[in-house]
């Protein structure tokens, strides 16, 4: 009998980055890669399991940034000349390699990535959100509303205004994009603090999810500890991550993803290749970029990836993970009176598939097993939080995702700086949202314009690849560019003096949450 | 050395190792392309630094320093929102980051005072809801400081940070309050103090061991201090 349950969620968060005017901008290609890697591959995954009779069951979140990004005609088309660009590189790769067969053999099997994407994205005429959404009808994807843009929740504490302003505009751009009424809700980094239940639970959300050390490090301990759901004294359900799971799949040491066996994505030929050979695909005076021809394992720089090694380590990887999550939810049941005990495991779109190459085809193994398993199930969330019919109450410490378990990723000397823009900006739309209730048209296209600045700049993205070098220009570039802009419209207020050509312009700009209604910041 | 961030990520991995073994830099077998560049970039401000020290007049010494006053000064301008405030952030349950600025008037108020000493951090500790705090203690700050990591300990539940100025008499003003801090610090020893062989089965497999290594890693040196004030 299946008594214990899995439950896989698949956190998708990227800032927003259409340049309007500029092509080849190399934050765009960070968003196509998350296509090439990650969404396209896990829709043909779904496809091929559909297909095989295979059971399976996840859940989903969509930052609205990215159902937006996913929604743009010009991302469409610049994404389907990218990939035509690549897989014309690749056929001349072949030719050029016509009497290596090794190499030909990697060459083909990165060009088969690019095809099978490519064939994917047109057949879904490009509307990748709509399968999604049709696969959520179907029974096998639950879909998560979330923020309007990932903030990181804790540091807005003293303003709840503006988290139900965030949660509000989220709600509203899910509807947007998915026909679905959402009873689940994922707190961007699972960044959770004592009260933000209260929130959530005013939206009408039945659960969310939370780290593990939220229920770990909480004043009462949940007997089954993070094996079973847990509730709040307002009701709202909560589900905690299995730490231990996570780590076997994602630590950068002794987990299945570290195995040198499998490809080494760092190691691409867009950073090896001479500019003439790379000219057709990218501009190399603009930064050398990955353009996802990899053909070296993580054993060395030099050592070629083995496709048959891998794939018979993807098949073995697969087995061992959906095993020990059965003995150890086996032992659950033996040591506590939990009958049908819950392994949650979340993985970001930025690891699966692009940071873990072979993460994809990992995942349809594990489904595999669990479907072939007599002892365990895949299960949505939805599902998980009401296995339990008595749920033992908890207040959730403090705690988020990131490696640190806090915030630590968000404080460095590169990102620092930008925390006192954003509370202060924070601070300033509340109270201009407030001031200006009963604003004229002119206005609430200023007010709208400087609600969405701030709602930019919230998103714990910016602080966070400050610190890492190969993005510390870019963010600091985007980041000041939505203070600023928030200054010009609180200036243009203030002095009454609005710059119409300035703010149709940025309208045109970001295009994105048109339905953003200023008076979201106003105290309810 | 003339290098440029562009310039670099536009070249080559062999080109980057090339140039990083001429700098005597060490590329590890997994070379990682980013920290690279930030090492060559680290070692060409050096230089930057050195030849300007020689190179240029003071004139032009005053012009680039402006120029990159400048390119720098959105991070780091005084007086930038014009407000008086004191913010506090949790970076984790030990660290808060404080974050403080003045408006201008202010600050030439406090400042220029004849008897002007320094400005200061109170930290204020609470004990449940009094209003009253039970405890406190001070950081002296620079006049151009404008943010501050402090520490808590396990006791600390609810914090507040003043802003506080101090006159060569001693006399204190306070200037500015921050938000209140509230977290149940206790939980972290009280849970994670034990010995393995003391930890549940159930808690085992839910990542206790993992949790404790963790704090162990980022917090070290508040778990002998806690358990000193256990004996």
């Amino acid at each position: 009998m299946k008594d214990s349950n899995f439950v896989f969620v698949l956190d998708s968060f990227h800032p927003y980055v259409r340049n309007k005017d500029e092509e080849d901008a190399k934050e765009e290609e960070y968003f196509f890669n998350i296509l090439s890697y990650c969404y396209l591959p896990l829709l043909e995954m779904c496809e091929n399991l559909i297909r095989n009779k295979i059971n399976f069951k996840f859940a989903v979140v969509f930052e609205p940034t990215i159902c937006e990004m996913l929604s743009d005609n010009i991302l469409r088309t610049r994404y389907i000349e990218l990939l035509k660009s690549k897989i014309e590189f690749a056929k001349q790769e072949l030719v050029r390699f016509s009497d290596h067969e090794k190499t030909k053999k990697l060459i083909q099997y990165n060009l088969k990535l690019f095809s099978s994407d490519k064939r994917f994205f047109e057949d879904c005429g490009g509307d990748i959100l709509k399968k999604i959404d049709n696969l959520s009808k179907l029974g096998f994807i639950e879909i998560l509303a979330t923020t309007a843009t990932s903030c990181f929740l804790p540091f807005f504490a003293d303003y709840e205004t503006a988290i139900e302003a965030q949660i509000e505009m989220g709600r509203i751009s899910y509807g947007n994009y998915f026909t679905s009424v959402p009873s689940g809700f994922w707190i961007p980094a699972l960044a959770y603090y004592s009260g933000l239940d209260k929130i959530i639970k005013k939206y009408g959300y039945d659960y969310t999810i939370v780290d593990s050390r939220a229920f770990l490090l909480s004043d009462k301990k949940n007997p089954t500890g993070i094996f079973s759901a847990a509730v709040a004294e307002n009701g709202l359900k909560f589900l905690a991550v299995d730490a231990c799971s996570v780590q076997s799949v994602c630590n950068t040491e002794d987990s299945f993803y570290s195995n040198p066996v499998y490809m080494d994505p760092e190691n691409d030929v867009g950073f090896t290749l001479p500019e003439n050979r790379l000219k057709p695909l990218f501009d190399v005076s603009k930064g050398r970029r990955r353009i996802g021809f990899r053909y070296w394992s993580k054993v060395s720089k030099d050592s070629v990836y083995d496709i048959a090694a891998a794939n018979a380590q993807v098949i073995e990887d697969a087995k061992s993970f959906v095993n020990d999550r059965i003995n150890t939810l086996d032992k659950i049941i033996e040591n506590s009176n939990c009958n049908s005990p819950i392994s949650v495991l979340t993985c970001s779109c930025h690891f699966l598939g692009r940071t873990w190459c072979e993460g994809i085809s990992w995942l349809e193994n594990v489904f595999t097993n669990i479907h072939h398993s007599e002892k365990i199930k895949a299960v949505l969330p939805s599902e998980a939080v009401n296995i339990s019919k008595q749920l033992y109450t908890i207040n959730p410490f403090f705690s988020s995702c990131f490696e640190s378990g806090y915030a630590a990723e968000l404080f460095t000397k590169d990102s620092d700086w930008m925390h006192r823009h954003v509370i202060y900006s924070t601070e300033q739309m509340i109270r201009l949202a407030e001031l200006f209730k009963g604003a004229d048209n002119v206005q609430e296209r200023l007010l709208n314009a400087a609600a969405k600045e701030v709602m930019f700049m919230q998103g714990f993205y910016w602080p966070l690849y400050a610190a890492k070098p190969e993005f510390t220009e870019l963010t600091e570039k985007h980041f000041t560019d939505y203070v600023k802009s928030f200054i010009s419209v609180y200036d243009a207020l203030g002095s009454d003096t609005p710059d119409i050509h300035w703010l149709s312009r940025r309208e045109a700009e970001f295009p994105l949450f048109k339905d953003m209604n200023y008076r979201l910041f106003c105290k309810k | 050395m003339e290098v440029s961030k562009s310039y670099l990520e536009s070249l080559s991995a062999d080109e980057l190792i090339k140039l990083a073994d001429s700098y005597g830099i060490d590329v590890p077998v997994l070379f990682n392309r980013s920290e690279i560049i930030g090492e060559l970039l680290e070692i060409a401000e050096s230089f930057r630094t050195e030849d300007s020290k020689s190179s240029f007049t003071e004139n032009e010494s005053k012009e680039i320093n402006a120029e990159r006053t400048n390119t720098i000064s959105f991070k780091e301008r005084p007086y930038f929102y014009n407000r008086t405030e004191i913010r506090t952030l949790a970076r984790d349950p030990m660290w808060l980051f404080v974050f403080w600025d003045f408006s201008y008037a202010d600050f030439k108020k406090y400042s220029k005072k004849s008897d002007f000493d320094c400005f200061f951090l109170r930290v204020l500790l609470f004990k449940g809801n009094d209003k009253s705090p039970s405890d406190y203690y001070d950081i002296d700050v620079l006049k151009t400081d404008r943010s501050r990591y402090i520490y808590l300990s396990f006791d600390d539940v609810l914090t507040r940070v003043d802003l506080c100025m101090r006159l060569q008499n001693k006399s204190i003003t306070t200037i500015s309050q921050s938000n209140f801090f509230r977290l149940d610090r206790k939980n972290i020893p009280n849970i994670l103090c034990v010995l393995d062989s003391n930890i549940s089965m159930v808690s085992h497999l839910s990542g206790l061991s993992i949790l404790k290594k963790n704090h162990f890693k980022n917090y070290r040196l508040a778990f002998p201090s806690y358990k000193e004030s256990l004996k």
